[in-house]
């Protein structure tokens, strides 16, 4: 028992020491961000590209799913510390992933990830019946599709594809998805990732 | 950023050290007029829902302190990920922090919430989450961005309607990952959070604070019943 109030007073004088002596050494909100935009793509674009894998190559079978895949072209764009990139610039619509989809970007002091066991949605159709869609600024796609037996890492510029894969991977700089009409509360989102868990390893 | 900020980032880490402040004491009721900071070493997060408005998240740097096997401490530099809400609506709440205290095991539990999954009963702005790990379903809507820096994400707004520059305090020279969402909702949330601050008004009904013997847990949060309101 005398334990148990020494903790609490523990804590009570945690709460105490710190409600009067509020620290004022964090930098405030508001510093200048600094960071070049792409004109393009209307924000400031990570400079290290984030890995983009949906399905996996261990699980077999069509994994992915894409009511249109278009390759838009190659195009050069900005990122943040003013440098440039060439990538293609792919857009899905109706994207539906059944088996995982990660987001990774690896770096020296960090790495971070955003996974999903699947299946998730990027694009698809609100509410309204509008078509959503997904906009993908990238380097270095691969998918294995034709019954999981052929290697591709490109498509037709602006032919839309309605495209089962098995895996695909690409290096990504910036990823856009969009709904017209978006609903506070509504479910209709461009983004669903059910069961996702975000980590940050590396950084301690 | 509207409001004190109380420390995040400097106070990350104080071992075996929660703070859950309340800046208007307004335990009474079961309801908090202002504002909480809660902090930690890291503290397990429940929610069944989280869901927001003007939604930003970005790894960000931290300062740690680390107790060293002399006694002293030292101050480590540390990433992590912040997310934040500039308005907010939560379906239940439970944070418990694990305390070593005389050589005993307590945890610190704080629970919030009217017991009905199908309402969003807690209602904050600015709201921001630090954490290493942080598992649910999450939905996105409305303009969604990944791959922003963290110092282009946009949450809050300035009195004039602009957004406030750099709200996460992401360092800006690093250009380091960042997601940013007109509308996001989260759901079944668990995680481990190194700070939690929600600086505009704020109530949470049914609040308890309790201090329980041994390291005890949140309970898994069930799905909401109903969307957000």
């Amino acid at each position: 028992m005398i334990a148990r109030l020494a903790a609490a007073a523990a804590v009570l004088a945690a709460l105490v020491t710190t409600a009067v002596f509020p620290d004022i050494s964090v930098s405030a909100a508001g510093a200048a961000s600094g960071c070049v935009k792409d004109t393009k793509i209307g924000f400031c674009v990570v400079p290290t590209a984030y890995k983009v894998e949906f399905g996996r190559d261990s699980i077999g079978g069509y994994q992915w799913h894409a009511y249109s895949f278009v390759d838009l072209g190659t195009t050069t764009i900005t990122v943040a510390d003013g440098t440039t990139r060439s990538v293609n610039h792919y857009r899905f619509s109706r994207l539906v992933v059944d088996q995982n989809a990660l987001i990774q970007q690896t770096r020296s002091d960090y790495q971070m990830r955003i996974g999903a066991p699947g299946p998730i949605e990027l694009g698809g159709a609100n509410n309204a019946g509008t078509s959503m869609w997904t906009d993908v600024w990238a380097s270095g796609l691969e998918f294995r599709w034709g019954l999981c037996l052929f290697t591709w890492s490109w498509v037709p510029d602006d032919l839309s594809l309605n495209i089962s894969g098995c895996w695909l991977r690409l290096d990504a700089y910036a990823i856009t998805a969009y709904n017209p009409q978006p609903q506070p509360g509504q479910r209709d989102n461009p983004v669903y990732l059910p069961g996702a868990t975000l980590s940050l390893l590396g950084g301690t | 950023m509207n409001g004190t900020r109380w420390g995040r980032s400097a106070l990350l880490g104080v071992p075996s050290l929660l703070v859950v402040f309340l800046l208007s004491l307004g335990l009474r009721t079961g309801l908090l007029a202002s504002s909480v900071v809660i902090q930690s070493g890291t503290a397990d997060l429940a929610t069944s829902g989280l869901y927001g408005i003007d939604f930003g998240l970005s790894v960000v740097d931290a300062t740690q302190k680390v107790k060293q096997a002399d006694g002293t401490v030292v101050l480590k530099n540390i990433r992590l990920v912040r997310a934040g809400f500039a308005e907010g609506k939560l379906n239940e709440l439970c944070i418990a922090v694990h305390q070593k205290i005389a050589g005993l095991d307590f945890t610190l539990k704080l629970t919030g919430g009217d017991g009905n999954m199908a309402t969003w009963e807690v209602d904050a702005r600015n709201v921001e989450l630090d954490g290493q790990l942080v598992a649910g379903t999450l939905t996105l809507d409305g303009v969604v961005k990944f791959g922003i820096t963290g110092e282009d994400v946009t949450t809050i707004k300035n009195p004039d309607g602009t957004y406030v520059d750099n709200p996460l305090d992401a360092t800006p020279s690093q250009h380091r990952f960042g997601a940013d969402a007109t509308f996001a909702e989260f759901t079944k949330v668990t995680g481990k959070v190194y700070a939690m601050e929600i600086v505009g008004p704020f109530t949470l009904p049914g609040l308890k604070v309790k201090l329980e013997s041994g390291n005890t847990t949140c309970p898994a949060p069930p799905a909401p019943t109903g969307p957000p309101s």
